[in-house]
């Protein structure tokens, strides 16, 4: 074959190989980083319009007023309505979002909420645990008081919960629940990784000590 | 390399009959031009459909899980990795020839290192199948590289089947390269024969604009030797890191220390008899007696005799170990692997790969085709049963007599282990199709008046 | 959190024509074609894929899920996420034990003792344990019939009712058959509802029964109300074919008085000795310090010639009359180990006076029962070891006293039968049937939809416990209520409500909802009845009784039986019924989980078998799993041949119970019935002149364990007491000295998790492994998956024989479980770390990341590992879903797993570490299990991990388990020790 038609094939490979590369590129990332595809943002339309800010944030009612559980249970759990009726009886009882909740109650029909944060069956996310330790809700579920709609604001993804049981992430802490940790540590579990010099009483020291901690890296901590 | 074979082997004429080089040209590449002959399609067909037939019962299996096949809880592997290491063994070979037989300047090798190198390729391929194939779920196995994803954990570097995934995928990627290579010239010869436009452009796409000009000659003939040097180490590491997921356990029958030679020497041993196999259907097929001469396989049967005399030295040195090392579980794994259940598979492998091989003594039966091909498919059983002899009986029967148990293999095992054989073969017969069987560029270098590659710059 | 209420209901076509539905049934789940039980549509494949790439990244979005929270949360509601147990009682007939009920949002989950009740004290058998998942058969009952035809509870109530009132105008002959029951108040209303009528009777029917033991009893002492036995107080136990550690209802209590006298902790301890004389190979023989194989027929003059022994040799006083009996009695032909057998018994008898027992199997002959008292009386344990007081709950419940009853049937007199669950069809067989027709109408009261359910007209169905009400006085002074845990899945309802409602209509009364309840608050009303229902038990002091005194009499009947004997031909083929651990009687046969628990003796799955010896076998010319046709009278059956070391020559044995026809879709067809036999045997668990007779044909026996030898491998060790005592560290002589480590050892800061089993505790019953199967999610396989080795038990017991004693085997049970070694073999190899090592010494299993290369099993020496070959969870009906522990991921296809040391319990109980139980300790009723932290050095199991006997299993392969073993240490009586060749194991593998 002559060498003109010769060099055009060879061109043909020069340009053709790196558009391969590229794409192999891409493909990888798409497949390695799927960070991108979590389902951070996702904020469905809550069959009533519920906001934590009022609630949360202007009235500042603590979490544990409505998720309680989120103490005890290895799940926070939902309000019943009862307890939205304990204000809402008397409060804003015009307001159309109120109506639904009295008919929920008259009706003795349940409200059905849709779940946002929604984590893998194969892992066992214990709330309790993380509360008594002395982590605050921030840690996963943001500034959640500022937040009209409630969305997810985390990937709640295996590194994001990693990153914080190495001791990558910097934990907001609960102030009031802090002494509680003291005890945890104390307590020789590795739950919560020993502390080297636990400052009792001294909450601001311990604070600034604490500003990230490492916990258990145990697979069987989360994933049975 | 002993040096007895090689100056055996240096004397004698190559090529037969007074060829001139386009004679050379025009008979290997002579095939590639015309319609593929009856007999051809027959092979094909009959390949194919098992290679389909195999890749049916694979899916099926995904479908319904391992349960199809006959693993059980003492048994967790059985066939599935009995015909991966068995394949893995037969991809010993064609590297073998075409890197180290280079090294050591064996000229007769010429003739024999491009079918060798491309039934090396297909042999690795139909290994890969298995590994893939046997956790049942294969859309996890990108849990077994290290990707840097966001579950933020990494892969188990102490796990011999992690080694595995890396030995295996380097071996064949610098197989393929180092058969690319080689090609690259014949190629070009036939890119510059051929009539055909589409064939042209193929031809031409991948011959990657070889002129044969001597400067590329220059380049070429180190980065072959470069590549040769590369891919002789893999030909050992490979199969000693196979033999390592043995090796490094603790069952009785599998932690020994002879492995990683036995393993290579074995698969040498199986590797040869397989080309020896194709070359001698191969030389038939299309009328090469004068360049695959018998010269060439006797060469390669000897080679067949010394592996087979190694390995039965193997098979007694274990026997020897576990008697004399007063381990109770030791002992007894390799009585019952004489005497248990499976006691004839182990007849059947000392008889395959110790005994037959020894007909090669006689001259006359070294040079007898038919004498090699006996032997060439003995020896291929008998390696696939050592492996079954390793590897099921030793699961069997290990410490704990209670969680003891039986292995038979199902349809399904029997099944994929024929399409494995379809798939290889069937590769092979599109090989001697599309691609020169013997490589044109060094057979005419190895002629008489001509410098062989290699010599004309010696690194 | 409430999902949206499901409803249970399958295609009422399984209730309207029932017949084919059944046949329908036995196609679908019969274990023999269990390779094809698990197609996979495609729509479930796809879904299968799907759900494996939501796996590979933690992040897609799923669904939309709803949460709906309470309305008005009810005060101590079912919260989610937490658990909630409640106090109630396991029935077995006459037996009850006391159990705690695990409650998850709402549904029951998990079966676990009551501490506080004196029967179980906190542990479990394997039937208490396994009863849960029976609440969620999806075979049960959902709704009333009549004439097979669906109706309302109100329709059936009506109908019946009026059927029962124009029965009491017309004064017609009814007939109540019942299955035995411990409530007293359930007993109550049947006298009230009998009351009503001119001519009304109860009968009670068990095919495991106390029959003779009561007529024994009174013939003995003038009362047929039978004792409580101490076994904690005896020194020297003898046993006549009683099987009191294994397939009674009450062994779970025996297992724990027994093993009170059986722990070894320092050389001063001194050890119980048990005799067993038996014709079959029973869970108690394995147990035995010295056991002897007889004949059925042989024991009656066996046991008199150990009373002539005690009388002549150790000069024990007896009666004239017994004096005139030992005068016929003949020498007891046998070899010598038989011989020293009796000296050896009648001796250490003797020297236990009041300290010792003779239990007789309450299936065996009067005859040997009475001798069984007799010696207990001689030797002075009324009173000690024979409770004199304290009488456990019994009722007329055989086969004769039913004989009446076939006769009226028979007759075609009797206008009205109703039958109360049991399952007569099945236990009484074709005869029971026809007679059954013959009456004028027929009412039926069951929870499953069986064999006599098909011949009923008027069928409702009833509640599980769990489900219903109930009281239960299993002994005098011990009294407790169930509680329903969970409403009706069904339309179901108990005997108590339906009664109590009859009673009232035929009054002219009108019934409501609580009646039932008001009469066992009623039954109670002198506890306090909160606290009644929190306890689960009340307890109140024994109303005593007159002593017992042995009546001479008695011996008469003895007297004929042993003349009959010696008339009776000889040398023919004997048969021994057992009860089976797998059925009992046949109302477990449809329950997966235990079918599939390897019998505790043979580890057979999914049958019954004909055992016999090595030596009989050959006389017949049979190989194991060939099939052998047995005879007795006009009836048959073809059982498949299996070889049991240790059975006396010429005896066969096989266990009632299988073979059910309308259980349900797994039990039906599973093994054989030999019912039939035992009917044509008059209902006596000893056959003689059975003709046997080999026929052509080989079956599959799915055995969980096919070799039986040690092999004298280093896996468990054993010694006498003596040999203990002189050398307390005896299992350390096989060591290897130091062994040396190349990897750096852990370090554990926090916990170190370890568990200690004893095996001198361990009985083998296997109520662990079922508490396992139950906690963990196990799944259960099928017959065809146990024939190819792929059963899925996380917990198994090994169990071993040693030929050392040529006349009877000494057996060894030895609990299998993952080891957690701290140099874990099958760490290593994984390439993915799906199963890695914690800093609190667990192997960690982690399912989501495993993609099934099976290195792991492959590497692990014990074998540990189970493997998903395919998706067991997939035939899963809604019901059963209900069982699961939604603590514990139900695993998918291609995954391995394994023990995970109830890691579920540990993260749930972290802040309180010391109380931390594993499923498997909580239930053994040996306490053979301890589990804790061992870096708590006052921790139990770190104290017994440190004694002289304690032994890891391989320990030469230096995996270095976090479960220490404390060996064996038996007790043989030093003369017939003489009789073992000591430290010889043949090399071959005993393929028995």
């Amino acid at each position: 074959m002559e060498g003109k038609k010769l060099d055009f094939f060879v061109l043909i490979i020069k340009i053709v190989t790196p558009f391969i590369l590229m794409g192999a590129g891409f493909g990888g990332y798409v497949l390695l980083y799927p960070n991108q595809f979590t389902d951070v943002g996702y904020a469905p339309v809550q069959p009533i319009a519920f906001s934590h800010k009022i609630h949360a944030g202007d009235l500042s009612i603590s979490c544990n007023y409505c998720h309680g559980l989120a103490e005890k249970s290895a799940s926070a759990s939902l309000p019943s309505t009862q307890t939205c009726m304990n204000c809402h009886r008397f409060v804003k009882t015009d307001s159309p979002e109120v109506e639904k909740i009295h008919k929920s109650f008259n009706e003795d029909k349940p409200i059905e909420w849709i779940r946002v944060h929604n984590l893998g069956d194969f892992v066992n996310f214990r709330h309790n645990v993380h509360i008594q330790a002395g982590m605050a809700c921030a840690n996963c579920h943001g500034s959640i008081e500022k937040k009209d709609v409630v969305r997810q604001e985390k990937p709640l993804n295996m590194g994001f919960c990693l990153d914080c049981h190495r001791g990558k992430t910097e934990i907001v802490w609960d102030k009031e629940r802090v002494t509680e940790a003291h005890k945890h540590q104390h307590r020789k579990t590795t739950t919560v990784a020993p502390a080297k010099a636990g400052i009792q009483g001294n909450i601001a020291g311990w604070l600034t000590e604490h500003r990230t901690m490492r916990a258990s890296e145990n697979c069987s901590a989360c994933h049975y | 390399m002993n040096p007895h074979i090689a100056e055996v082997i240096e004397t004698p004429q190559l090529v037969l009959g007074r060829k001139s080089r386009s004679d050379i040209t025009e008979l290997i590449a002579k095939p590639l031009d015309e319609f593929p002959t009856r007999r051809w399609w027959i092979a094909f067909l009959i390949t194919s459909s098992l290679m389909v037939y195999g890749f049916t019962c694979i899916g099926w299996t995904f479908y319904n899980g391992i349960g199809l096949w006959g693993n059980n809880n003492p048994v967790g592997w059985g066939f599935d990795i009995v015909n991966f290491v068995f394949w893995i063994g037969i991809g010993h070979a064609g590297t073998l020839i075409s890197a180290i037989l280079f090294l050591f300047r064996q000229k007769w090798r010429c003739s024999i290192n491009r079918a060798a190198e491309a039934m090396t390729i297909f042999a690795v391929m139909c290994a890969g199948i298995f590994p893939l194939i046997h956790v049942g779920r294969p859309w996890f196995a990108w849990f077994l590289f290290p990707l840097p994803t966001q579950l933020h954990v990494w892969v188990n570097f102490r796990s011999p089947l992690l080694w595995d995934v890396f030995a295996v995928s380097t071996y064949f990627l610098i197989s393929a390269l180092f058969w690319f290579m080689g090609l690259i010239p014949d190629l070009a010869t036939l890119r510059d024969r051929t009539k055909n436009p589409i064939k042209k452009t193929i031809y031409a796409l991948l011959s990657l604009g070889w002129r044969g000009s001597s400067h590329q000659w220059k380049h070429y003939e180190s980065a072959y030797m470069i590549f040769a040097g590369l891919s002789t180490p893999l030909v050992l590491s490979v199969h000693s890191i196979v033999s390592f997921d043995f090796a490094t356990s603790i069952i009785p029958g599998w932690h020994t220390t002879i492995f990683p030679p036995y393993f290579v020497v074995g698969a040498i041993f199986g590797g040869f008899a397989m080309v020896l196999l194709l070359l001698v259907a191969t030389r038939k097929l299309f009328k090469l007696e004068h360049l695959i001469t018998l010269t060439h396989l006797d060469a390669m049967n000897k080679i067949i005799l010394f592996c087979s005399l190694v390995i039965g030295y193997a098979y007694a040195t274990e026997l020897f170990t576990a008697w004399y090392s007063g381990n109770q579980f030791e002992q007894y794994a390799f009585l019952n692997r004489i005497t248990g259940p499976y006691g004839w598979t182990y007849g059947v492998m000392v008889l395959c790969n110790v005994l037959a091989p020894q007909l090669f003594w006689v001259r006359k039966l070294r040079h007898n085709t038919f004498a090699m091909l006996v032997v060439a498919v003995l020896v291929t059983i008998g390696m696939w049963f050592e492996r079954f002899v390793i590897i099921a009986t030793s699961l069997t029967r290990d410490f704990l007599p209670s969680s003891w148990g039986m292995y038979y293999p199902t349809w399904v095992d029997l099944s994929i282990l024929a399409g494995s054989f379809g798939l290889f073969l069937t590769l092979y017969l599109l090989f001697v199709r599309v691609l020169p069987v013997i490589s044109i560029s060094e057979i005419k270098g190895i002629m008489k008046k001509s410098a062989p590659i290699g010599e004309s710059d010696d690194v | 959190m409430e999902t949206t209420e499901k409803t249970y209901w399958k295609s009422f076509e399984e209730l309207s024509k029932k017949a084919s539905y059944l046949k329908s049934l036995q196609n679908e789940f019969s274990p023999k074609s269990a390779e094809g039980a698990f197609p996979l549509t495609r729509k479930k494949f796809l879904s299968l894929l799907g759900a494996s790439l939501a796996l590979a990244t933690t992040s897609c979005r799923r669904p939309v899920q709803k949460i709906l929270p309470y309305v008005k949360q009810p005060e101590n509601a079912a919260l989610p996420g937490m658990a909630k147990y409640y106090a109630s009682v396991f029935s077995l007939g006459n037996f009850t034990q006391g159990i705690l009920v695990k409650t998850r949002e709402g549904r029951p989950i998990k079966i676990e003792g009551n501490p506080d009740h004196p029967l179980s004290s906190g542990k479990t058998s394997t039937f208490a344990q396994a009863s849960i998942l029976d609440l969620y058969d999806p075979d049960r009952m959902k709704a009333p019939l009549i004439f097979d035809k669906q109706v309302s509870w109100k329709e059936w109530l009506r109908v019946t009712s009026t059927i029962l009132k124009n029965a009491k105008l017309g004064n017609q002959k009814i007939r109540i058959l019942a299955e035995s029951n411990a409530s007293p108040t359930l007993e109550k209303v049947f006298k009230e509802f009998l009351g009503q009528f001119g001519n009304a009777v109860k009968y009670e029917f068990e095919p495991v029964n106390q029959e003779k033991a009561r007529s024994a009893f009174y013939k003995s002492f003038g009362t047929s109300e039978l004792p409580k036995l101490h076994l904690d107080k005896a020194q020297v136990v003898l046993s006549l074919n009683s099987d009191f550690l294994g397939n009674q209802a009450d062994s779970v209590t025996h297992i724990q008085k027994w093993v009170k006298n059986r722990k070894v902790r320092s050389t001063k301890d001194n050890l119980s000795r048990l005799f067993v004389v038996e014709s079959s190979f029973s869970l108690t023989g394995t147990n035995a310090d010295n056991r002897l194989a007889l004949k059925p027929s042989e024991l009656l003059s066996f046991s008199l010639n150990l009373l002539k022994r005690l009388v002549t040799k150790h000069g024990l006083t007896v009666s004239s009359q017994t004096q005139n009996l030992l005068q016929e009695v003949e020498e007891f032909k046998g070899n010598e180990y038989i011989e020293a057998f009796l000296n050896a018994a009648a001796e250490d008898l003797a020297s236990h006076q009041g300290t010792s027992l003779v239990v007789v199997g309450a299936q065996e002959s009067e005859e040997l029962q009475i001798v069984g008292h007799l010696l207990n009386s001689v030797l002075n344990n009324m009173g000690k070891t024979v409770d004199d007081k304290v009488t456990t709950a019994s009722s007329k419940n055989g086969y004769t006293s039913l004989e009446l009853l076939l006769k009226e049937l028979e007759a075609g007199q009797v206008d009205v039968l109703i039958t109360v669950g049991g399952n007569p069809v099945y236990h009484l067989g074709k005869k029971f049937e026809a007679a059954l027709s013959k009456a004028r109408t027929t009412l039926r009261l069951s929870q499953k939809c069986d064999e006599t359910c098909l011949t009923s007209q008027y069928v409702a169905p009833l509640s599980h416990y769990l489900e219903a009400w109930g009281d239960s006085a299993p002994e005098t002074g011990v009294y407790s209520v169930h509680q329903p845990m969970i409403r009706p899945l069904y339309k179901t309802k108990s005997e108590g409500e339906i009664f109590t409602h009859w009673t009232k209509y035929v009054q002219g009364k009108k019934s409501e909802e609580q009646d039932w309840l008001a009469e066992i608050k009623n039954t109670s009303k002198k506890f306090d009845w909160k606290k009644l229902l929190h306890d689960g038990v009340a307890l109140s002091a024994p109303s005593p009784r007159s002593s017992l005194s042995f009546r001479n009499e008695a011996l008469n009947a003895v007297q004929e039986a042993y003349k009959k004997l010696k008339t009776l031909s000889q040398g023919t083929f004997e048969l021994q019924f057992e009860t089976s651990p797998h059925t009992y009687d046949g109302r477990w046969a449809n329950h997966a989980w235990l079918l599939e628990l390897p019998h505790p003796v043979t580890k057979i799955t999914w049958d019954n078998v004909a055992s016999m010896s090595p030596e009989t076998a050959k006389e017949l010319h049979v190989k194991q799993e060939d099939q052998i046709l047995i005879e007795i009278g006009n009836q048959s059956a073809v059982l498949p041949v299996f070889i049991q070391a240790g059975l006396a020559e010429k005896v066969i044995t096989t266990e009632i119970g299988f073979g059910r026809t309308a259980s349900g879709r797994v039990g039906n067809n599973v093994g054989v019935n030999v019912y039939p036999l035992l009917q044509a045997n008059e209902f006596s668990w000893a056959a003689r002149d059975v003709k046997v007779s080999k026929v052509f044909g080989h079956y599959k026996i799915a055995s969980t364990q096919v070799h039986h030898d040690l092999m004298g491998r280093p896996i468990l060790f054993d010694a006498t007491l003596e040999e203990y005592q002189k050398n307390p560290a005896f299992p350390a002589h096989e060591e290897h000295g130091e062994l040396i480590r190349l990897y750096p050892s852990h370090k554990y800061e926090g916990h170190k998790w370890g568990m200690v089993i004893d095996m001198n505790s361990c009985v083998g019953c296997s109520a662990c492994v079922v508490a396992c199967d139950a906690e963990n999610n196990v799944p259960v396989v099928g017959k065809a998956q146990v024939l190819k080795g792929r059963e899925m038990q996380w917990m198994r017991i090994d169990r071993y024989y040693d030929s050392r004693n040529q006349y009877s085997p000494a057996v060894f049970h030895q609990p299998m479980l993952c080891q957690h070694c701290d140099d874990a073999p099958c760490e290593t190899v994984c390439p993915v770390s799906a199963t890695t090592h914690s800093d609190e010494g667990i192997n960690q299993m982690t399912y989501n990341r495993c993609v099934g290369t099976r290195y792991c099993s492959n590497n692990c020496p014990y074998k540990v590992r189970r493997f998903n070959y395919f998706n067991f969870n997939y035939e899963m009906s809604e019901s059963e879903k209900l069982v699961k522990n939604p603590d514990v991921t139900v695993r998918a296809r291609g995954v391995m797993e394994k023990c995970t040391f109830c890691i579920q319990r540990i993260n749930a109980g972290k802040n309180d570490p010391d109380h931390i139980v594993t499923a498997c300790q909580q239930a053994c009723p040996a306490d053979a299990i301890v589990f804790g932290d061992v870096n708590n050095k006052d921790s139990e199991v770190f104290k017994l991990s440190k004694l002289s006997h304690g032994f890891h299993v391989l320990r030469e392969l230096n995996t270095l388990p976090a479960i220490t073993y404390l060996a064996k240490v038996r007790n043989p009586h030093p003369q017939l020790i003489a009789f073992e060749k000591r430290g010889t194991s043949t090399h071959e593998p005993a393929h028995s």
